[in-house]
């Protein structure tokens, strides 16, 4: 009975890669890097907004995301704060139709009304760091960092999408 | 076939047998240790979720598999108001010892309720999973029973030496769903590639954590970062051979575990310190109550040290209605280097705690310590 209530969470983890909470299982972290290399390349995605002067700049994400903790910046993101459409619902293999049955797997596209709730939400932050309101960017960041001396090597924007707010 | 099933029930007694050997403990030891979990959470750390209430409903993406998925959105400020008072009156209660087994289960429930909100931003964190495992099984452990201002009476779903035995085995297997992937890419004999490097250049370059010995980390050469990623991989999946040895090899393990996390906090920054508190409760902790039983008797410092906690959490309390407490530590609120210390003391403490235990032998002999203690005492 134990061994079945541990094991379970951990095959569907492994199997359809969604973990479950609560349960008793630790992160792995078991990614590996080339011990002579010379150069750290790090991949991120990022808010840019329009200043007043018309330029593009950074916006400051703990203060953009504030109250939410900054380290759900990439999930946040990677949804458009929500905005983005037609995702498609997790997957579970041939179990997905049970479980979309059973209401556990289901769409969590935002409604209208959500969508004019964030986006009165991002506008209020935009203004909030002195940037145009109507539309934002999310920019994916491609840096390489040289190692040992930590210095940026290069930042490329690989891929950016422009959100509006109107 | 009945065979069989004589032999697996033969060697599931015997499975439990050796992991009760290896971690019983005297009731009143787990009671002094529910005072000094409850100071620690109450002083370094209480979760706080009013703040998801100010979050857009659109952000809500909850994990599949969790409570909050069968929810429709994230619940108002009302709700979350609640979880947090909630979370910090059992855990006043369990600290002085009302009620302790309700108490328990009351801040598991609310906590790990919060979190599944939390977690509805897109990510689970890991930090949680020991600590509610050890609520989980201390909350049948008995630990109400003594120095408490309610006692809770004897129970049959009490048993100390059951509810230790299973947060040895939980440990064990939350140790090897962290060590079983690293074995398969880790364990590679190859000094080209290194997976402590991963989790330091990432930390480092990455994030940013440059604080206590990580700046020379990269100075170390390539055959001890290799010896790194084998060592982690054989602390992890190996807890479950200490614990079948003996009290004395599983308490060795805690030691390694401890001066595992204690070398992450110096090496790579990354701060485990709640799990201190799964690992040292494994320790023999009859001279405190001696202590706490001895102090207690005297009415003035009973009410010192139950207003004292109760103090704490009204100020806890508070916060809550502010709505500033993101970062849950009431100590060292933003100051991250002054966590790193803390943390490094609070490792440097378990470590000394979990030595001068490892020189208790047998289960019996800690219990048979604390009678002693306690008929030397008796006349006093």
């Amino acid at each position: 009975m134990l061994l079945a209530i541990l094991l379970i969470p951990c095959l569907i983890r492994v199997k359809y890669g969604h973990e479950l909470f609560p349960s008793m299982m630790m992160p792995s972290g078991a990614r590996k890097v080339q011990v002579g290399s010379e150069k750290f390349e790090v991949s991120y995605t990022t808010p840019f907004a329009m200043k007043k002067d018309g330029s593009w700049d950074r916006v400051d994400i703990k203060r953009f995301l504030d109250p939410i903790p900054p380290h759900f910046q990439k999930y946040i993101l990677d949804r458009e704060f929500g905005l983005k459409e037609n995702q498609p619902p997790p997957a579970f293999g041939s179990l997905t139709p049970i479980l979309v049955k059973l209401n556990i797997v289901k769409s969590r596209d935002a409604n209208e009304h959500d969508r004019k709730e964030v986006k009165i939400w991002l506008k209020r932050k935009l203004q909030e760091q002195g940037f145009f309101e109507d539309k934002f960017k999310i920019v994916r960041i491609d840096e390489v960092i040289s190692i040992p001396d930590g210095n940026k090597l290069s930042e490329e924007n690989t891929d950016e999408k422009i959100i509006y707010l109107d | 076939m009945r065979k069989l099933y004589t032999w697996t029930n033969e060697v599931n007694w015997l499975f439990w047998a050796r992991v009760v050997n290896s971690t019983n403990l005297d009731v009143r030891s787990l009671s002094a240790f529910r005072i000094v979990l409850g100071s620690f959470l109450l002083a370094t750390f209480i979760p706080s979720y009013s703040w998801i209430a100010e979050a857009p409903q659109a952000l809500f993406n909850p994990p599949v598999l969790s409570i909050a998925n069968f929810f429709n959105g994230f619940p108002s400020s009302v709700f979350f108001i609640a979880i947090d008072c909630l979370i910090i009156f059992s855990l006043v209660c369990l600290t002085i010892g009302i009620k302790a087994r309700v108490s328990t289960l009351v801040f598991l429930i609310t906590w790990i309720i919060g979190l599944s909100f939390k977690f509805s931003f897109g990510k689970i964190d890991h930090s949680s999973v020991l600590l509610s495992a050890l609520l989980l099984c201390m909350a049948f452990s008995g630990w109400g029973r003594h120095l408490a201002i309610l006692p809770d009476k004897k129970s049959n779903l009490d048993s100390t030496s059951k509810s230790l035995a299973l947060l040895s085995v939980l440990l064990c297997f939350a140790m090897f769903t962290a060590g079983i992937l690293k074995a398969f890419n880790w364990l590679d004999f190859d000094i080209e590639t290194n997976g402590f490097l991963s989790w330091y250049r990432n930390g480092f370059y990455g994030i940013g954590r440059q604080y206590l010995l990580a700046p020379y980390v990269k100075y170390f050469p390539a055959v001890l970062v290799e010896f790194f990623d084998y060592a982690a991989v054989v602390f992890e999946l190996s807890p479950l051979l200490f614990l079948l040895h003996s009290r004395k090899g599983w308490r060795l393990w805690l030691l390694i575990a401890c001066s595992f996390h204690l070398s992450n906090t110096l090496m790579l920054n990354i701060m485990f310190v709640l799990n201190s508190m799964v690992y040292i409760v494994f320790m023999d902790y009859t001279w405190l109550y001696n202590k706490l039983q001895r102090l207690l008797a005297i009415p003035h410092y009973k009410y010192i040290l139950t207003g004292s906690i109760v103090t704490i959490g009204l100020l806890r309390i508070l916060n809550v209605f502010e709505q500033d407490v993101l970062f849950s530590s009431f100590l060292f609120n933003g100051v991250w280097t002054a966590k790193y210390w803390f943390d490094l003391t609070i490792w440097g403490v378990a470590i000394i705690l979990i030595i001068k235990n490892l020189k208790l032998q047998s289960p019996s002999e800690d219990i048979q310590k604390h009678k002693q203690e306690s008929a030397m005492k008796a006349p006093l």
